[in-house]
């Protein structure tokens, strides 16, 4: 006799629910397993441009830290910057990075050791309203989601975020690659230092673009506010901060926004300017590699310039030693 | 709503179904309808208005089409294609009408200019409008009999599976179903859930990954050489395959879960070995939209020659300004068009030269070099499709004949992932052989349904792009 309609529907739930139950549980271990494997030869990695590099700093443990985007990332030689200074530099500079990731990358820094010195490597696209969301700047910072503070950040951008979080794998999306090429091939030369060198040079002729200055509306306030919140957070913590915007093959100055410049003058941070009427020595294409970045050469002159005036600052970097240098 | 959000993957989607099943077969239609209603609101909810306005007008005149006879049958029929195309109009093609009589006037040193309208395209608007064009030609033609049921009538412009992005589907097809009684049945379901997966995995770890770099070259297209706009044309044939069948697919699905058998959309188009079979696998149910009610009725190729070619340039061309309002999407068009003309002209030319050279012999050669051949020719095309504008795809077919230089890389991952993804997507798609994909799971064993599940999860999870961005063809 054949089952009525209900016992035959009833029966077809039962085994839909039963093969979904299994294929969750199947996904779910293997989630773990991948997970962890994933976590362990990640956590190993000391290079590459989805979070590897945060490995190598939180490891190299340097008193002095480079921070900002893709101007950070190549106009900062750390093995120029160790010479001049005296004090080992690494280069946290990641490109196409916003304030979040500095913020995030700066408190587990915090987590581990407090740094001499941070020189932060002012761009606005750092806090620019973005034309999508700004969190997901954070993802080189997800496989160190246990960190509470990296936690919160990743919870600012709300629920449904952390809710990918239930997977282990999911921490190291996109990342499986540079796991395996740095697990295999080991690290990039140079790269263990965080610094990424530019090749090719602007035409012998190009002449000099002009900046537009940023008006305040094109700034974006929680991350301006995040900006705030990594200044306080170095003086907090006892650390010098150094501001500098570095040298661009452009007439003109970048706009800070105002709250930030506020903050800088209150705590006397230095801010320091490398533009071209100031330092006419980067006037010369040949040091760029387009009107935004430095190339290799133009890293090293700056590098070393840089060092020689964080030098002429004050030993310690303190507020006197600036006020004291400007008194001069 | 996006078929790819978490809101629709564990909200919308099962609330939806399993509500379907919960409640008694009289009241479904009504829980469909108000979900539809719902996911389409999701995205700008005063133009559901227009949706009504459309769904009035066209089910008013179905019924008045039926009961007239003669002349007033025609006029019916004439009143609501007009209406509805004037939607279309005024929302997607008014701002380019107006822009190009104002630009023609100036040339022409007439002083005279069109104010442009500031109206957001509803979204899905050239496929519901299409949708309903074609109930309204059916119950003409005597194929399909005018629905007097206005809440079915609704949901067959309105179901929330295809109301986007299609596929569009005929009143012979749809409309039935909603009087069908469906059971939950175990393998449908699973078959279902395993074409939206599908869909899923195309969408999120392949459209979205090259979207990336094709986004980053096409967007700076003065910057970038011939090499890297070649492998970025190539990666945007791949996004919007991946990014529209994914999206078809997931339709499909969504649909069988509760029963509805929707058109297959795509058929492993990247395996034609002509731009005609092209056009018989990318886009069915638009390419047969376009046969049914704008090719055939122009005469088709059962005409002199010279007009086959004018019915082949006109419904290429026409369905290239469906896509949008752009001279790039015209071109588009026409161009598909010329290639078709061009085929048919060469055909004894080519047929002669394949047994010159041999090829006839080898036909799995033959074979191969046609469709490496249809595909750049598809990517020819795409250029204009992609292109910002006119000027810039001047630009990138001048890069890619006379700029060489070294690949832009950008993100190396997404070079790596977006490559991983095609390959993944043309092995299975050679895998299946032209069958829907779930078809040809359905055939294997549990080993290896259940290692293909978990293959295509764990990619979700370990490459996917989760920033849930919109489907390309939502903005047609």
């Amino acid at each position: 006799m054949p089952p009525s309609s209900s016992t035959s529907s009833s029966s077809e739930y039962a085994r839909f629910a039963w093969k979904v139950l299994l294929l969750f549980a199947l996904l779910f271990a293997l989630d773990r397993v991948g997970g962890a494997l994933a976590e362990h030869f990640f956590m190993a990695t000391r290079d590459g441009d989805t979070g590897g590099q945060i490995n190598g700093l939180l490891a190299e443990k340097t008193d002095v830290l480079v921070f900002g985007s893709s101007r950070a990332e190549s106009h900062y030689v750390p093995g120029v910057l160790t010479e001049t200074l005296g004090k080992p530099t690494f280069n946290a500079g990641f490109k196409g990075s916003n304030v979040l990731y500095d913020y995030g990358v700066e408190q587990l820094v915090f987590d581990t050791y407090a740094p001499k010195l941070i020189v932060y490597d002012f761009s606005p696209i750092a806090v620019l309203k973005p034309k999508g969301d700004p969190y997901e700047k954070l993802y080189p910072l997800y496989p160190f989601w246990k960190n509470q503070h990296v936690w919160n950040l990743i919870g600012e951008d709300g629920p449904l975020r952390k809710s990918f979080f239930l997977s282990r794998l999911y921490p190291y999306n996109s990342k499986v690659h540079s796991i395996a090429i740095f697990n295999v091939i080991k690290s990039r030369p140079g790269a263990a230092s965080g610094y990424v060198a530019q090749g090719g040079t602007l035409g012998a002729n190009a002449q000099p673009g002009d900046i537009d200055a940023e008006a305040e509306s094109t700034y974006d306030p929680g991350l301006v506010d995040h900006m705030l919140k990594f200044i306080d957070s170095a003086r907090a913590h006892g650390v010098e901060l150094v501001v500098i915007t570095s040298p661009r093959y452009a007439k003109g100055q970048y706009t800070i926004p105002e709250s930030v410049r506020r903050k800088l003058a209150e705590l006397q941070v230095p801010h320091l300017d490398f533009d071209l009427d100031e330092y006419p020595q980067f006037n010369d294409p040949r040091l760029f590699k387009d009107e935004n970045h430095l190339n290799h050469d133009g890293a090293k002159l700056f590098s070393r310039l840089l060092g020689q005036k964080l030098n002429s600052l004050g030993q310690s970097w303190t507020a006197e030693a600036t006020a004291q240098s400007s008194r001069q | 709503m996006l078929f790819n959000s978490i809101e629709f993957l564990f909200v919308f989607f099962p609330l939806v179904t399993v509500a379907y099943f919960a409640l008694p077969h009289r009241y479904r239609w009504m829980l469909l309808l108000g979900a539809s209603c719902y996911f389409y609101m999701a995205f700008i909810p005063i133009y559901i208005l227009i949706l009504a306005v459309t769904i009035v007008i066209d089910y008013a005149a179905g019924i008045w089409i039926e009961d007239s006879t003669g002349i007033k049958r025609k006029r019916w029929l004439q009143v609501s294609i007009l209406s509805t195309c004037l939607v279309l109009i005024i929302f997607k093609y008014y701002n380019f009408f107006a822009t190009d009589l104002t630009a023609l006037a100036n040339l022409i040193g007439w002083n005279y200019s069109i104010s442009a309208l500031h109206l957001i395209l509803p979204i899905g608007l050239s496929f519901h409008t299409f949708q309903s064009l074609s109930y309204v030609i059916e119950v003409y033609r005597g194929h399909q009999k005018a629905e007097r049921h206005f809440g079915i009538y609704s949901l067959y412009v309105m179901f929330y599976p295809q109301l986007v992005a299609g596929p569009i589907e005929r009143p012979q097809n749809l409309l039935h179903q909603f009087y069908d009684k469906h059971e939950f049945e175990y393998h449908r379901v699973a078959s279902g859930l395993r074409q939206m997966l599908w869909g899923l995995f195309k969408k999120v770890v392949v459209a979205d990954r090259l979207s990336i770099y094709v986004d980053a070259v096409y967007g700076n297209v003065a910057q970038h050489n011939g090499v890297t706009l070649a492998v970025a044309t190539v990666f945007f044939a791949f996004q919007i395959y991946c990014d529209f069948s994914g999206y078809s697919d997931m339709a499909i699905g969504a649909a069988r879960v509760m029963g509805f058998d929707l058109m297959q959309n795509f058929n492993r188009p990247y395996f034609s070995k002509s731009i005609s079979e092209f056009w018989k696998r990318w886009h069915i149910s638009l390419s047969t939209w376009f046969r049914d009610y704008v090719y055939v009725p122009l005469g088709g190729n059962r005409v002199d020659k010279l007009r086959w070619y004018r019915n082949l340039l006109v419904t290429f061309t026409l369905s290239g300004f469906w896509h949008g309002a752009n001279w790039t999407y015209v071109i588009w068009g026409a161009l598909n068009g010329f290639f078709l003309i061009s085929a048919v002209v060469t055909e004894p030319a080519r047929q002669r030269l394949a047994q010159i050279t041999g090829l006839s012999r080898l036909p799995k050669l033959h074979m191969v070099i046609k469709v490496a051949i249809t595909f750049f020719l598809t990517c020819c095309a795409w250029v204009f499709f992609r292109a910002s504008n006119f000027s810039d795809a001047i630009l990138i077919y001048q890069k890619l004949l006379l700029s060489r230089g070294p690949l832009f890389t950008g993100g190396a991952k997404d070079l790596i992932y977006g490559v991983i993804g095609i390959f993944c997507v043309l092995a299975l798609d050679y895998w299946t052989r032209g069958r829907p994909f779930d078809v040809t799971i359905t055939h294997k064993n549990t080993m290896t349904r259940w290692a293909v599940y978990v293959f295509l999860l764990l990619g979700l999870l370990t490459i996917g792009v989760f920033d849930a961005s919109q489907f390309i063809y939502f903005q047609f």
